[in-house]
């Protein structure tokens, strides 16, 4: 008998067992389930921000800041010379991106993850209670991620160009994928978005219910400094829209660019010239320094050839002892970078030079030499320019300039040289045989694969 | 939940049900002898047919069985080695002589079929291989998986890479999985044991995942741990090829199990055995580079040839030229006293590497020990093992660091080697200057690995009569190991500077544990009709596998600091995971008609903690027949016929059901941002259905045998990390879906062509042939990693082989008459037909598939007395590799055959987009093993070593020979180490090596 009853104490464990607790929960990180469907908190809101903002930092790309790299490398600024990655000369400089690759696929999810890390933001500000956020408060982060949307929705557009943007992205995953809109329209509604944006800051009081990195510094009241900002990159993008000859076109298209910068942070006081936001870096734990530090990066000769002796700006640039040749590309210069270098993502400098832009559009050839020549004094040290001859000389002065002072900054050169139409053989001579002057990158493949191969741009 | 509940107590109840009636017995006493010399068979199992009573002969081959009286009883006698006899004793007998002949073929095998429970191979109902431990040792291997190369129809064994330590991957019956664990369940002695590759941080070095000082990837180079288990420890290997056997395994067997069995002592006297191996690597193959006759010849190539030298370094030889001494030292002794039984075992041994600095050391001990107290029958066995791998640097890399990286740019006229200490630094990669040379001398990989597998089992005796035996069997066991990964790049290196903080430190510290526990209970039944025996078993089984792991990395170092501490630019990772599992099973097996029918079945119900549901049971049920056909032809011993069904799961990954946010810090403030993958919280296990049959023939009165299984495995609700639109923000989405079908067959056929007196020859061939299918795709068809469409992606689209290469296939051109041509106007058409060129897009298609036609193997043995020659060929025909390295070096140039270089660059480049030039066949044909060995005499051994038994010598070899058109390092080869997809590059690999070993084994 006694060994039956060890068999039932045996049985009896068997069934104990299965009350053993089964739920494991995510040792490794919090979950997008901890954050939904729940009110808000100030707390989480400052958690949502900093990581937007960051998102959006390592959106630039990382070994290396893939925006900027492709962006300098398809307008002749850069070379990225690899043994190990020849992709950055066959398909950029002797060939075409692969839409399946890093490279025809790149510098795209980090924009896109962005997008729903706003809209996230966005659609959980109604639900903070009124003693976590007042409506001034909830106003003041409206604005500040309206305005931070519409720069990822532009890096979409400088990079893709005609190719368009999906815009109606705010919604599950599994719904039907918003269309691909086409440029102007995209264009038409960054301004749109940085308009809403301006409305909720005008709204937003004097501070924001979170802290910003401090490349932010000066631009932290949301009523004044920041609705600068704002305007800053509204006049970027009317100046954009005008360029493409888009409504409103024209002069009026170049008024209104002009109208918003000036309701910006833009100043000609020589002491102002680097006012601006800033991507910053660093080296301590768990944060990210600025990643175009990477031995494979040089300059395009024409970069250290055609800098005016003089120019202070030419410390961005380091020259070789002597030239070198790799994958057919002979380099003499390299890009001068630290760690904690920080990058701009709006100054006066540009903006100054943006108004340049615009000012030629309108035909003020002679406002826009005021405003070159005040960058050039300011940033570069040098002797103002006579009087431009033509509009197409002003142009190929300001160009000269922007090169200089947003050198590794943005993909700025390629969307100017694409606008103004000089990203052809007129203008360069071919780097490679097979340089095709490539002007955008494409969607991305799986894009591609997830509408049956069909990438309809939508223009009504 | 309680109809399993009480499932189990009706099988407990019906255990109680039975009595214990002793009838009058006789005893029979005996001695089993071998055929031929006369010499005892010691352990060989005597039974009674159709019932459990049983014993076992002693040292001298005797034994003594009680069987009823006055009726002719018959007796079965087997033992490995030995073909199985069956005697019948007469009513008025009490003393019989039994020899057995050997079974050269093996033919004879315990075949698992449960977790407790084993058949006769003779019955057994799945093609379930069994290799013994003996075949696993003919020629020394760095691990287990290279030992079983070429023996196990249906398996396919890839190695990783050449570096020393390991790194395989076992692949049963195809790829069965696409977004879940790639590798086969590992069980040793019942222990479920790790077989994680865990990545030790060298892409920190290399970048090679492009991301600077964040966590470890896949392309680390890392070992998967079954490497760690010592080969000369085992008694033998059950491979359960699917779900059909492995059932009972739930939702860890879809990728099939490997059973090892280690080994006990038994035959009563200590038997001492004392194996000393030396041995040897050398590089097996180098790719042909060029040398350049005169400078001018250089200059055209594209090099600066300022520091001309008239010469041709060959940087393979000096680089990868180290013949230093390997050995392996095995110890073991074994026997059994008195209801004591133990095996212990040291080993010691060090694989050097051809690369200076690179190695693989490994000591291990084991302990194994059976206990029987009166009706307990205890067993424990436990092993600890530590082991150092160096591997330096090999596979992919962006920071050109990696030897073949920097030779593929290197023209052969520069030299690299150190001259008094002093390192040329590299002109021709720009600004880095690295020197391999340098790096192989100063920069220092280390992986230290201590572990711990030790499990236990008590089989308690419930009752045990004539017709019915009870016992249960409570076994548990932890596998526990820690890995200590440290790479230190001091600041001098060449090439450390390129990032502006010189020098570099990983650490990264991983711990695992693996625990199993069950109980179960078997019943035996053997009705007095005879006219079937049962074997009921059923239990519950519960695991619990936990891992942790801390990454660091600084960078920034002081002259000679070894350490994170004041390093830079710090980062830090932890990973923990904890899996629960519990499941309940039952097993039910009927032998009827003398032994001739075999009917089995089986349920396994389990829950997992990965599941969205961690409460919910999912069944896995098996069923299995084989019948031995009772009539014959004459040169037909036996021929079973079988079928077989089961189901088996594959888990989801730990987190593939939560939906992250990622913790960053920017400024000292901390945040979350969107992880760009999508979890699933409704995750289920993928259910992999399989449907074998066969049949097994034993021909010429034993001197052949053949057997056939066709397969067929369904794999349904695959787990896919499929891709999304990246317009929505996130890049990946897991989900279940889908169905994917494997179809093959696997022939083995072995047969002793001439056998006579001491002189035999025994031959042995596997052929396995298996065809994958994804039939059902929920999602659109999608490319998984790869490194560019250039180079292939691993291609998921129904209708296709799940691990098709989808690459560039020339263009699609239209011209203005609506012709359309591949590229240019198609061949026989004229121009003007064609009309005016329009447009052209580089096609997309799959032109190569991973999976191998066909794989191979043949075995030979010759045995000529005390002399053995034994060989292994392993075929491999078909599976298709993208050949990176080849392109690093015809992109530079540094090829030999420089019209090969260019016409590969023009299929490559714009003008053709022909991605074959680089994804080609890996066909092959190895010579895996050689080895000859010699028995010494017995005068000269007693003369010459004192109380030895017999002593071998032997001169073995292993991958000595490779016959391929490939025109790489070596076909075999995986960057990404073990995966379902991505195994096909091959980029710049730590190039592969033959080793030769001369060994001395005396038994004492």
């Amino acid at each position: 008998m006694k060994k039956y009853i060890t068999l039932i104490l045996a049985g009896s464990v068997a069934l104990t067992a299965c009350k053993d607790s089964t739920g494991v929960p995510d040792f490794n990180n919090p979950s997008l389930q901890d954050v939904l469907g729940k009110p808000l908190s100030r707390l989480t809101l400052q958690n949502l921000v900093t990581g937007f903002v960051d998102a959006q930092r390592a959106s630039l790309g990382t070994s290396p800041a893939t925006y900027i790299v492709f962006g300098e490398v398809l307008a002749r600024d850069a070379y990225r010379t690899d043994a190990s990655e020849p992709r950055y000369v066959n398909e950029f400089l002797n060939g075409t991106p692969d839409p399946g690759a890093f490279s025809g696929s790149g510098a795209f999810t980090g924009f896109t993850r962005d997008v729903r890390a706003a809209n996230t933001i966005l659609a959980l500000i109604p639900s903070a209670p009124a003693s976590e956020l007042t409506d001034e408060q909830k106003a003041a982060t409206r604005g500040f991620v309206r305005t931070q949307k519409a720069i990822d929705v532009y890096r979409l557009v400088e990079l893709r160009d005609t190719l368009g943007v999906a815009i109606d992205v705010d919604h599950p995953l599994g719904d039907p994928l918003a269309p691909f809109v086409c440029k102007p329209k995209v264009l038409a509604y960054v301004s749109a978005l940085l308009d809403s944006g301006l409305t909720d800051l005008q709204a937003g009081g004097s501070a924001f219910p979170f802290v910003l990195p401090p490349g932010y510094a000066g631009f932290t009241n949301p009523s004044t400094t920041f609705a600068q900002f704002n305007r800053g990159l509204k006049g970027k993008i009317e100046l954009y829209r005008a360029l493409d000859h888009q409504s409103p076109t024209g002069a009026s298209g170049f008024q209104s660019a002009i109208t918003a910068l000036n309701a910006s942070f833009i100043s000609t006081d020589p002491a102002q010239i680097s006012k601006g936001v800033y991507y910053t870096f660093s080296i301590a734990t768990g944060d990210t320094p600025n990643q175009l530090i990477d031995g494979n990066l040089h300059l395009n000769p024409q970069v250290s050839d055609s800098l005016q002796p003089g120019d202070r700006r030419g410390s961005k640039i380091v020259t070789l002892a002597a030239p070198a040749t790799i994958q057919g590309l002979t380099y003499k210069a390299n890009f001068r970078v630290t760690l904690t270098d920080p990058i701009a993502l709006l100054k006066n400098e540009e903006l100054v030079l943006l108004r340049a832009q615009a000012k030629v559009g309108i035909g003020d050839l002679a406002g826009a030499l005021a405003d070159v020549n005040y960058v050039r004094s300011a940033a570069g040290g040098l002797a103002p320019l006579d009087p431009f001859a033509s509009a197409s000389a002003a142009i190929s002065a300001i160009l000269r300039e922007k090169r200089y002072s947003l050198l590794f900054e943005s993909a700025h050169r390629l969307v100017d040289l694409r606008a103004y139409g000089r990203l052809n053989e007129t203008f360069f001579k071919k780097e490679l045989a097979g340089d095709v002057f490539v002007k955008a990158l494409p969607q991305p493949q799986n894009e591609a694969d997830q509408r049956g191969g069909v990438l309809t741009v939508v223009c009504n | 939940m309680r109809i399993t509940r009480s499932f189990v107590t009706s099988l407990l109840l019906l255990g109680l049900a039975s009595t214990s009636a002793l009838a009058q017995t006789r005893r029979i006493t005996g001695r089993v002898t071998a055929e031929g010399s006369n010499e005892p068979v010691i352990s060989a199992t005597v039974s009674i047919v159709g019932t459990p009573i049983g014993a076992i002969t002693t040292d001298d081959g005797r034994f003594t069985i009680s069987v009823p009286e006055g009726t002719t009883t018959t007796l079965r006698v087997r033992r490995i080695g030995y073909s199985p006899k069956q005697v019948s004793v007469g009513a008025g007998l009490s003393e019989v002589n039994i020899t057995l002949a050997k079974d050269v073929l093996e033919l004879d095998k315990q075949v698992i079929t449960g977790t407790a429970t084993t058949i006769a191979s003779q019955n057994a109902a799945n093609a379930v291989a069994v290799v013994s431990g003996e075949s696993l040792r003919r020629a020394p291997t760095p691990t287990i998986e290279n030992a079983l190369q070429g023996k196990i129809a249906g398996a396919i064994v890839r190695t990783n890479g050449g570096a020393p330590g390991g790194g395989a991957q076992v692949q049963l019956r195809g790829v069965t999985s696409i977004g879940s664990n790639s590798s086969p369940l590992y069980v040793v002695d019942g222990v479920i044991v790790s077989n994680d590759a865990i990545q030790g941080g060298l892409t920190t070095i290399t970048q090679a995942s492009r991301v600077i000082g964040t966590s470890p990837s896949g392309q680390d180079q890392q070992v998967n741990r079954i490497a760690d288990i010592n080969p000369a420890d085992i008694e033998d290997i059950s491979v359960l090829k699917g779900a059909s056997a492995g059932a009972i395994y739930g939702s860890a067997a879809s990728n099939g199990v490997i059973l090892i069995t280690t080994k006990h002592g038994s035959g009563g006297r200590p038997l001492f055995n004392v194996t000393q191996r030396l041995g040897q690597f050398r590089l097996a193959n180098k790719l042909d580079i060029r040398c350049f006759t005169s400078q001018e010849e250089a200059t055209a190539a594209g090099y600066k040839t300022t520091p001309w030298q008239p010469v041709c370094n060959d940087f393979q030889e000096q680089f990868y030229g180290e013949k230093d001494l390997s050995y392996e030292t095995d110890l073991s002794v074994s026997g059994s006293n008195a209801g004591t039984s133990y095996f212990a075992s040291g080993l010691a041994k060090r694989d050097a590497g051809i690369e200076k600095g690179t190695g693989y050391n490994k000591q291990s001990l084991r302990l194994n020990i059976g206990q029987v107290v009166g009706k307990l029958n205890l067993r424990a066995n436990t092993q600890i093992i530590h082991s150092l791998t160096a591997r330096g640097i090999a596979g992919n890399d962006n920071a050109n660091v990696n030897p073949y990286t920097v030779f593929s740019s290197t023209p052969s006229f520069y030299g690299l080697v150190p001259v008094d200490g002093v390192y040329p630094r590299n002109p021709y990669l720009g600004a880095n200057g690295d020197n391999p040379f340098q790096d192989r001398d100063l920069l220092s990989t280390p992986e230290n690995v201590n572990r711990f597998i030790g499990g236990g089992s008590a089989n308690f005796n419930f009752l045990s009569s004539q017709r019915q035996t009870l016992d249960a069997v409570l076994s548990g066991g932890i596998d526990q190991f820690t890995q200590v990964n440290k790479i230190v790049s001091p600041r001098q290196l060449y090439f450390e500077p390129a990032d502006g903080l010189p020098g570099t430190v990983v650490n990264r510290s991983s711990s695992q544990s693996t625990a199993t526990l069950s109980l179960q209970f078997v019943h035996k039944f053997f009705p007095a009709s005879q006219l079937f025996a049962a074997t009921t078993s059923a239990g519950f089984r519960q695991g619990r596998n936990q891992f942790s792991s801390i990454f660091t990395a600084g960078q920034n170092l002081l002259f000679g600091q070894r350490n994170l501490e004041k390093a830079t630019n710090i980062t830090a990772f932890e990973n923990n995971t904890l899996v629960k599992n519990f499941s309940y099973f039952g097993q039910e097996e009927l032998l009827l008609f003398h032994e001739r029918l075999l009917l089995t079945g089986g349920l396994n119900l389990e829950r997992n903690s990965n599941n969205g549901d961690p409460d919910k049971f999912f069944s896995y049920p098996k069923a299995a027949v084989s019948l031995r056909v009772p009539t014959l032809p004459r040169f037909v011993d036996d021929l079973k016929l079988r079928m077989a069904f089961g189901r088996a799961g594959n888990q989801p990954s730990y987190g593939q059901k939560f939906t992250s946010l990622v913790v960053v810090t920017e400024e000292g403030v901390t945040g979350t941002r969107p992880a760009l993958s999508y979890g699933n919280d409704k995750i289920t296990p993928e259910i992999s259905t399989e449907i074998e049959g066969g049949f097994d023939a034993t021909l010429f009165k034993s001197r052949a045998s053949l057997d056939v299984t066709l397969f067929r495995k369904t794999i349904d609700d695959l787990i896919l990390t499929a891709n999304t639109a990246p317009t929505t923000g996130f890049t990946t989405q897991v989900i279940n879906g889908g169905q994917l079908v494997n179809r093959g067959y696997e022939i083995g056929f072995n047969v002793t062509p001439f056998q006579r007196g001491r002189i035999d020859w025994v031959s042995r061939t596997t052929f396995a042939h298996v065809h994958g299918i994804i039939t059902e795709l929920p999602v659109p068809a999608f490319n998984s990693g790869g490194f560019g469409i250039g180079f292939g992606a691993a291609r998921i689209e129904k209708g296709r082989s799940p691990t098709s290469i989808i690459a560039r296939d020339g263009y699609d051109t239209t011209f203005a008459n609506g012709v359309r041509g591949s590229n240019g106007c198609p061949v026989g058409v004229d121009a003007a037909t064609c009309g005016a060129f329009v447009s052209r897009a580089v096609h997309l298609g799959i032109i190569g598939d991973v999976t191998p036609k066909f794989n191979m193997g043949f075995t030979n043995d010759f045995n000529f007395g005390p002399v053995r020659l034994g060989s292994l060929f392993e075929w491999r025909h078909g599976g298709y590799v993208a050949n990176l390295t080849d392109n690093y070096f015809d992109s530079g140039h540094l090829f030999a055959d420089t019209a090969l270089s260019t016409k590969r660059l023009a299929m490559q480049g714009s003008a053709q987009r022909n991605s074959r030039a680089y994804i080609v066949d890996a066909s092959f044909v190895k010579l895996r093993e050689l080895s000859l060995s010699y028995q010494l005499p017995q005068g000269l051994v007693r003369r010459t070593f004192a109380g030895a038994q017999d002593v071998r010598l032997e001169f073995s070899g292993r991958n000595l020979r490779t016959w391929t058109k490939y025109d790489g390092l070596d076909p075999e080869v995986s960057n990404n180490g073990n995966q379902n997809l991505n195994t096909f590059n091959d980029i710049t690999p730590y190039p592969p090596s033959r080793s030769f070993f001369f060994s001395i084994s005396a038994n004492f």
